[in-house]
C-alpha cells in the first residue's frame, strides 16, 4: 500500500522542514525538497508555532508519517531504519490492544465508541435521565451531568421533566390557534362560494 | 497499593526497553544499576503516580526511571548541591523538568558530544559532556528545531499503521497518482 502525498500535507510538510535540525536538513536531497514545493499549495494556510515542542503541535498524522518516512530513507542507515520501523510496529499493536481493551470496557456499559482511534470518543447519548430525591430529571447530554464531592448528581438549572413539559404545553397552544385561523378562513372561502 | 520487588521493576524495564533503537543500547548499558541503586526512591514514585487510576503502570514506571535518571544527571552536574542556594536550587529544579522531559534527546545529544570530544582528541569530564548536552538542546528547544529524537519519539509511540510506514518513493513525493500494476 501506498500514499500519495496529498497537497496539503505537502504545504505542511514544506513549513515542517524549515524547522529541522541542520543535521537532519543536510541529507534530504534537494530534490525531494523541491518536489514538496511544487506539490505544496499556497492557498492552503498552515503555520508552525516554533514555540510549541513538535510533539504538541497540531500537524496531521499524514505529515507526520510523511515526515517519518523521509527521515527514514534520507536520514537513517538501512539497520536503523529497520529497527525504527519494528518499534513502530510493535508499539502500534500495544497501542491498538490497549485501545481495544477500553473499547470492550466501555462497551460492556452500554455505550459505543470508535475502536482503534488515537482517541476514543464517547458519543453523548441522545436523552439520558436522571432520578435524584425521587425526582425525575431529564438532560440533555451526559455533559451536563456532573458529580460533586458528596456524590450527588448535580443538574444544571432549568433542564428538569418540568420544564420540558411546559414547552410542550406551549406547542399545543399554538397548534390550537392554527386550528382556529384555519376553521375562521375556511367559513370566510365559504361565504365567498355560496 | 501494589507492592512491587525488584524483578516487577526489571519485567516493566524489559518492556520499556523495547523502544530502544539498537544503536542506543549503548547507553543503557547502566539502566539495571540505576534501578537496583534507586529501587527506594522508583517504589515511592510509582506509588505516586498510580494513585491516579488513569495512569498505567507502564507509564508510572517510565516517570519513575526518568525521574531517577534526571537526579543522576543533576549529581553529575551539581555535585555541591547542598550547600546551594534557595535561589539556585529552583533554577536546578527547573533544570532537573527540563532533563526529565527531554532525557532521550540528551542522552543522544551526550553520546554525540563524547564522539567529537574523542575526536578532537579531547580529554572530557562526565559534567562538562552532560552541561553541553543539556545547553545545546535547551537552545534547539528555544528555537524551535525539530530534533532526530522528536521524529524518532512519534515512531516509538507506534502512531503509524505498519503498513503505510515504509521508505518513501520519489513518485509519492510528486503526488502523482500510481498505476494499479505499481501499487
Amino acid at each position: 500500500m501506498t500514499v500519495v502525498l496529498s497537497r496539503n500535507c505537502a504545504t505542511e510538510l514544506l513549513e515542517v522542514i524549515k524547522h529541522l535540525d541542520k543535521e537532519i536538513l543536510k541529507r534530504i536531497p534537494e530534490k525531494v525538497i523541491k518536489m514538496i514545493k511544487e506539490r505544496s499549495d499556497s492557498s492552503y494556510r498552515f503555520q508552525y508555532d516554533s514555540r510549541i515542542p513538535y510533539a504538541e503541535q497540531k500537524i496531521s498524522t499524514e505529515t507526520r508519517l510523511a515526515l517519518a518516512r523521509i527521515y527514514l530513507t534520507y536520514c537513517c542507515a538501512p539497520e536503523e531504519a529497520d529497527d525504527l520501523i519494528q518499534i513502530n510496529n510493535h508499539m502500534y499493536k500495544k497501542r491498538r490492544a490497549e485501545t481495544t481493551e477500553i473499547v470492550h470496557t466501555i462497551k460492556s456499559a452500554d455505550i459505543v465508541a470508535p475502536i482503534y482511534s488515537d482517541v476514543v470518543v464517547i458519543p453523548k447519548p441522545k436523552e439520558t435521565r436522571a432520578i435524584v430525591n425521587d425526582k425525575t430529571y431529564e438532560v440533555n447530554s451526559m455533559v451536563d451531568v456532573t458529580i460533586d464531592n458528596d456524590e450527588k448528581i448535580v443538574i444544571p438549572e432549568n433542564k428538569d421533566i418540568n420544564n420540558a413539559q411546559t414547552v410542550s404545553n406551549n406547542q399545543q397552544m399554538v397548534e390550537k390557534k392554527e386550528n382556529f385561523f384555519t376553521k375562521f378562513i375556511d367559513k370566510i372561502k365559504g361565504l365567498f362560494k355560496k | 497499593m501494589k507492592e512491587y520487588k525488584i524483578n516487577d521493576l526489571m519485567k516493566l524495564y524489559e518492556d520499556y526497553a523495547k523502544t530502544y533503537k539498537k544503536s542506543e543500547e549503548e547507553l543503557h548499558n547502566d539502566d539495571k544499576n540505576v534501578i537496583y541503586n534507586n529501587f527506594e526512591d522508583m517504589l515511592k514514585y510509582i506509588n505516586s503516580a498510580t494513585e491516579d487510576q488513569s495512569v498505567s503502570e507502564e507509564k508510572a514506571f517510565e516517570m519513575a526511571f526518568k525521574a531517577v535518571k534526571a537526579d543522576d544527571y543533576i549529581e553529575v552536574l551539581y555535585p555541591d548541591l547542598r550547600n546551594a542556594s534557595q535561589e539556585e536550587k529552583d533554577a536546578i529544579k527547573k533544570e532537573r523538568l527540563f532533563i526529565f522531559r527531554n532525557m532521550q534527546d540528551i542522552e543522544i545529544e551526550c553520546l554525540t558530544i563524547k564522539k567529537e570530544f574523542t575526536l578532537q582528541e579531547r580529554e572530557y569530564t562526565n559534567q562538562e559532556v552532560v552541561r553541553q548536552a543539556v545547553d545545546n538542546l535547551k537552545n534547539k528547544r528555544e528555537a524551535g528545531v525539530i530534533t532526530a529524537a522528536d521524529i524518532e519519539n512519534d515512531m516509538k509511540k507506534g502512531k503509524f499503521d505498519p503498513e503505510k510506514l515504509t521508505r518513501i518513493t520519489e513518485l509519492e513525493i510528486s503526488g502523482e497518482e500510481k498505476t494499479t500494476e505499481e501499487r
